[in-house]
């Protein structure tokens, strides 16, 4: 390991627990995200993802596990040590705009505000910066009630790297929006990574977005399972070349998820057979695929 | 970029664009404190107001002459007597002293017969007595002849004749020129020869000094048309001839003084010039002597003021006691209602504060946040209240007066910041995890209950604190802490019909009623804040009304007790053809001469006791009060032993002993109460006319007769009859006359206005809560609203559903308060002397009023409807898309 990731998260575990009844949202996610990375993590509705991130921007403290984000262990963190990382560590974009900026407050003043909870000195100077990064000083002196979804996120991400934290998070940043906007906004979080090299983390249970970034994260069942790599090539032509790869994710103790329809074609359930080859483990089914009165399928 | 709008926005500019953006809960939090601090800080202002005019109305009861610090004792003034008032004077406490003018005294010898050598046929008796005064020359001009020489004593013993001036009514009355010469005859034998020098005037006619120098201006006069008159006149003598006087006349009164005058005192003043005088009065002033003979060695003083200023002083006790009794209740609603508030403003931060505590807003920054939030609305309120106050009523009042309204100046900051949350806010499901927190619940409701238990049995154990403290806090906090206790068990005990209630109405149809009822259950609104306002609001409003009625009846009773009948007539002695001229008039049925035979002694077992004798005509009495009041063969004076009625205090310590009055046995055929002494509450004896002369050796002489009417008859009638028949200086009252002066004493009728401020500033209170029960609850309410409408419900579900959250518990806190409002008085009024109030001699009887009762308690309760509807409609703002996306939160 040559650096130190911003984000690392290990066999993260969250339970929630009401009335007796309990909810695993998180059920062992591993992730890594190396500094200035941009990384996407999609899931369907429900696996998870918000659960991970309200842990990562330091709300929520997880059941077990470990997580690490620039250096600082959030299940080891005091409350003095929680505000000083929620001001200087992590910035964060929720869906709702109402959970970004405060109604009654100017979008400049939205920034301004986010500044003088964190105690962040020099702001004029920072203010003008970041209205210039995001291009939205046209719009400095609106509330968010006269501006567009598009604008509003815009503001939010203003507001979200005010403090100038080492790493960016965004829950469904495009949630509300239209497609057109979407690229927009996810255009603006891609600039603000490279101008920054702020690390970021992008959640959403839209796939398109993978698109804007390297790297994408499949999460399903609290578990991430696959990883999607983005590199682009140009080739002999002159031609960008885009390329992805699939990759499944492997914990350090070896668990792996197998895609969905892997295991749906191959009719995998409860067991496989594996098979050590020389640069690939074979995974086989446990038996002819049709057994209908097999007993231990009535076990389900 | 830096335009400055936006450069100024530091923390407290955030704070305050914050509460701009949503005033409405933080206006409400300031206008509780608001009105509340006004009614705090006018609270003391007008009660100053109230016991200052009751002050001077009781200063103004004293007759001016009876107000002044007067003592006398027997011997003469040593020199140097003037200089040592003077030293009395500078010992006085600092109030006494302001308002105590300069000393005087004057000495005075008894009258003795003074006889002239040729007296004429027709002269009266005249009896001399000689005054000496240093200052004399100030309070007299002569008009005629000369002022007295200093005496010239003879070697034989005695002086030459000893000059004096008398005024002119004196010496016409006696008969004495200026010049004449008269023997007075000492006791020892010795004679003196007096010389009228000169007549004198006074120079101010109506000075207090002439009453207490009598018979000086006016002289007076005994003929009691048998035998020979006689004129008994005082003349002053030479101020140097104090020796020669007690030589002569054998004996030597002083009289010294200082004159009072309270007038424009404020009750403030009032406590410490009652210490200061007790202290004066109470103690014996050593006055040191020459040395001589028949010197004066001590004085102590007296004076009328004493016992009006401890009326007022009970009064003002009473009153503060009795109210702090009915504001604690209200004073703890107002904190619960502005905890209310803070929880509305809470809400109204919510998303606010979830949003800067996760951009890492440190508890201090959202406790400061909040804070000052809170600071706006309390102080600015506050100082209004207070700076308000000031301007309606102008009255010195102390730092104390100022405790309340700082308090509530504060209350919303503190509250506010000790709910700030650690971190952040999260939307908790009540309704899941009904058991949450519900081990330190159990804690402060037992702490609620078992205080509320133990404050009752100190309080009915302690028992009636007669000039006790004003303020008993045990006694004013008792009603609150019951309040809460029974607040306690409506919340604990309500939900049980409810849910019997959400049992059976799911099986109808009515979705509303069944959510209501379930809801009310699982996720109920009303906290303790309304329901205390409601329980607090019925309690303080029965509690007063009862308080209202039973100060009525007792002094309707007290009053009764001092006529003794339904008309008494006091004035010269009445004797046998007068009563029955008044017996004869029409509209009297009954009436019963009462003689005051004045103190006797009353022996039993081996105890001896003064008591009061009354001598009545025991079966016009009968006729009055009953066959049981005074029982049949009590006038029997003859009877041996004789019939008496006696005192009940008197009766519980003779017993079973054989009393004996002024050596005769008597025989206790009946017990009075202290209403049954014609104004004499204990230690009397009641004895028929007939055996007056026996046992007391007079006369029977009645100089007051008590009238018993036909029903219908006028009193003021009947008065004006018997007035018009036994001449002028005959006095009347009726109880009815005796109530209505009682209940014009400005701390009587104070307290009526101040309860009805209370139960008004309760009854607000009640109503504020109740709304603001609505709006706090507004949120989860339109949530859940907005999710019925998808499904179908019609919006005037909404009102139906609010009305559910308030109106069970609602009701159930009018119950419970009206059960506490009726039980209160025999727990509290134990500890409060009424007495002041009916000026009667024992603590009133409770005595409810129940159309009073139900007026009171259907006026709140139907206050407490509007305010249920007006909350119904105050929580349906937020529009349906709006509510539900705030539940994606
Ligand atoms: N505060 C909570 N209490 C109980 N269950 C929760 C809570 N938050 C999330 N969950 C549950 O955890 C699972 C994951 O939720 P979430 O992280 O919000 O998923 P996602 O954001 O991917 O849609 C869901 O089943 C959700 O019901
Ligand atoms: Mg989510």
């Amino acid at each position: 390991m040559t650096t130190e990731p911003d984000i690392l998260c290990t066999d993260l575990v969250r339970i929630f627990t009401a009335k007796g009844v309990e909810v695993q949202a998180l059920q062992g996610l591993t992730l890594r995200v190396d500094p200035g990375d941009l990384v996407a993590v999609v899931g369907a509705s429900g696996s998870g993802k918000s659960t991970l991130l309200s842990i990562l921007s330091g709300l929520d403290t997880p059941t077990a596990g470990s997580a690490r984000v620039a250096g600082t262990d959030l299940l080891a963190m005091t409350g003095r040590e929680r505000v000083d990382y929620q001001r200087h560590t992590v910035g964060f974009v929720w869906q709702q705009t109402a959970r970004n900026l405060l109604p009654y407050l100017t979008a400049v003043e939205n920034i301004y505000a986010a500044m003088i909870v964190a105690r962040t000195r020099s702001r004029d100077a920072r203010a003008a910066e970041l209205l210039d990064l995001l291009g939205i000083a046209d719009i400095a002196d609106r509330r968010p009630g006269q501006l567009s979804g598009g604008q509003q996120q815009r503001v939010a991400i203003a507001v979200a790297i005010a403090n100038s934290p080492r790493v960016l998070l965004a829950d469904e940043p495009t949630g509300e929006l239209d497609e057109a906007t979407s690229a927009d906004v996810l255009g603006a979080i891609e600039h603000v990574n490279r101008e920054l090299g702020v690390t970021t983390l992008i959640v959403t249970h839209d796939p398109s977005v993978s698109r804007h970034v390297r790297r994408t994260v499949q999460i399903r069942d609290g578990r991430t399972s696959t990883e999607v790599l983005r590199r682009v090539s140009v080739d002999e032509s002159g031609r960008e070349q885009h390329h992805a790869e699939e990759f499944a994710v492997l914990d350090r103790v070896g668990r792996l998820q197998l895609p969905q329809d892997f295991m749906a074609s191959l009719s995998l359930r409860d067991r496989v057979r594996l098979s050590l080859e020389d640069d690939h483990i074979g995974v086989y089914p446990d038996a002819p695929p049709v057994r209908p009165s097999d007993p231990e399928e009535d076990e389900r | 970029m830096t335009a400055p709008s936006r450069a100024r926005l530091g923390p407290a500019r955030l704070v305050v664009r914050q509460v701009a953006a949503a005033p409405a809960a933080t206006l409400a939090v300031a206008a509780i404190v608001l009105v509340s601090s006004l009614a705090a800080a006018l609270a003391p202002r007008a009660l100053d107001r109230v016991f200052t005019d009751e002050l001077r109305y009781g200063v103004s009861s004293v007759a001016a002459t009876q107000r002044d610090l007067i003592g006398t004792t027997i011997g003469a003034p040593p020199t140097g007597f003037e200089a040592q008032l003077d030293a009395l004077r500078a010992d006085m406490g600092d109030v006494l002293r302001a308002s105590a003018g300069a000393a005087g005294f004057v000495s005075r010898t008894p009258a003795l017969g003074a006889i002239a050598d040729a007296p004429l046929p027709d002269a009266p008796i005249t009896l001399l007595s000689v005054a000496i005064d240093p200052a004399v020359a100030d309070r007299i001009t002569v008009v005629e002849g000369a002022a007295p020489e200093p005496v010239t004593p003879l070697e034989s013993g005695g002086f030459e004749p000893i000059s004096f001036v008398l005024s002119t009514e004196s010496a016409d009355a006696m008969r004495w020129s200026v010049g004449e010469v008269r023997t007075v005859r000492a006791t020892g034998g010795a004679s003196q020869q007096f010389v009228l020098s000169g007549i004198v005037e006074a120079v101010d006619p109506d000075s207090d000094y002439w009453s207490v120098t009598t018979s000086v201006l006016q002289p007076e006069l005994f003929d009691d048309g048998n035998s020979t008159p006689t004129v008994t006149a005082t003349g002053f003598v030479n101020p140097s001839a104090t020796a020669a006087a007690w030589a002569v006349m054998g004996s030597l009164s002083t009289t010294a003084w200082f004159s009072l005058d309270p007038a424009g005192l404020s009750f403030t003043q009032s406590t410490a010039l009652l210490q200061d005088l007790r202290q004066f009065t109470s103690s014996t002033h050593d006055i040191a002597g020459d040395g001589q003979e028949g010197e004066l060695s001590f004085l102590s003083f007296s004076t009328g003021l004493l016992p009006a200023l401890e009326r007022a002083e009970g009064r003002a006790a009473s009153t503060v006691a009795v109210l702090s009794m009915a504001i604690a209740g209200p004073l703890g609603v107002v904190l619960a209602v502005i905890a209310l508030g803070s929880r509305a403003i809470l809400e109204r931060r919510r998303s606010g504060i979830t949003l800067a505590s996760a951009r890492g807003a440190s508890p201090a920054q959202l406790r400061g946040a909040l804070a000052l939030e809170g600071l706006l609305a309390g102080v600015p309120a506050a100082a209004l209240g207070m700076l308000g106050a000031a301007l309606l009523l102008p009255a010195p009042v102390g730092v104390e007066a100022t405790v309340v309204p700082v308090a509530l100046a504060l209350a919303p900051a503190v509250l506010l910041a000790a709910r700030a949350p650690a971190r952040g806010l999260r939307i908790e499901r009540a309704d899941l995890e009904p058991g949450r927190g519900s081990r330190a619940r159990l804690l402060g409701e037992a702490v609620v209950v078992g205080l509320a238990v133990a404050a009752v049995i100190v309080v009915l154990q302690r028992g009636v604190a007669s000039g006790g403290p004003a303020l008993d806090p045990l006694i004013a906090a008792t009603p609150l802490l019951l309040a809460l206790a029974v607040c306690v068990v409506v919340l604990r005990v309500a939900p049980y019909p409810l849910q019997a209630l959400a049992g059976a109405l799911r099986t109808r149809a009515g979705l509303t009623g069944f959510l209501g009822a379930t809801r009310a259950v699982r996720d109920p609104a009303a906290s303790v804040a309304p329901v205390l306002a409601l329980v607090v609001g019925v309690s303080v409003a029965v509690f007063s009304g009862v308080l209202v009625s039973t100060i009525d009846s007792g002094v309707s009773s007290a009053a009764r007790g001092v006529v003794g009948a339904d008309l008494q007539v006091r004035g010269p002695v009445f004797d046998e053809t007068r009563l029955e001229a008044i017996a004869s008039l029409p509209g009297v049925a009954a009436i019963s001469g009462v003689d005051d035979a004045g103190p006797a002694v009353l022996a039993f077992g081996g105890d001896r006791r003064t008591v009061t004798v009354l001598v009545t005509d025991l079966a016009g009495l009968r006729e009055l009060r009953g066959e049981s009041a005074v029982p049949a063969g009590a006038e029997n004076g003859s009877a041996e032993p004789v019939p008496a009625i006696v005192s009940a205090d008197l009766a519980l310590e003779i017993g079973d002993q054989q009393p004996s009055l002024e050596g005769d046995a008597l025989e206790v055929v009946a017990v009075g109460s202290p209403d049954d002494g014609v104004g004499i509450p204990t230690n009397w004896v009641m004895i028929d006319a007939s055996a007056s002369l026996s046992v007391m050796g007079v006369e029977f002489r009645p100089r007051t007769v008590l009238i018993g009417l036909d029903p219908g008859a006028d009193s003021a009638d009947v008065a004006s009859a018997v007035s018009e028949q036994s001449g002028p200086g005959v006095l009347s009252s009726d109880p009815a006359s005796v109530a209505e002066a009682l209940r014009a004493s400005p701390a009587v009728s104070g307290l009526g206005s101040a309860l009805v401020t209370a139960l008004i500033l309760a009854a607000v209170l009640a109503a504020i809560a109740v709304v603001m029960t609505a709006v706090v609850g507004a949120r989860s309410r339109t949530r859940m609203l907005a999710l019925l409408a998808t499904l179908g419900l019609p919006p005037r579900g909404s009102r139906a559903l609010v009305a559910w959250e308030l109106a069970p518990v609602g009701l159930g806190a009018v119950i419970a308060g009206t059960a506490l409002g009726l039980a209160l008085p025999w727990i509290v009024l134990g500890g409060v002397d009424l007495r002041p109030f009916t000026g009667g001699s024992r603590q009133p009887t409770i005595v409810i009023d129940p159309g009073l009762v139900l007026l009171l308690v259907g006026g709140f309760a139907a206050l407490a409807a509007v305010a249920v509807l007006v909350a119904a409609s105050v929580g349906r703002r937020t529009s349906t898309a709006a509510a539900l996306r705030m539940g994606d939160e």
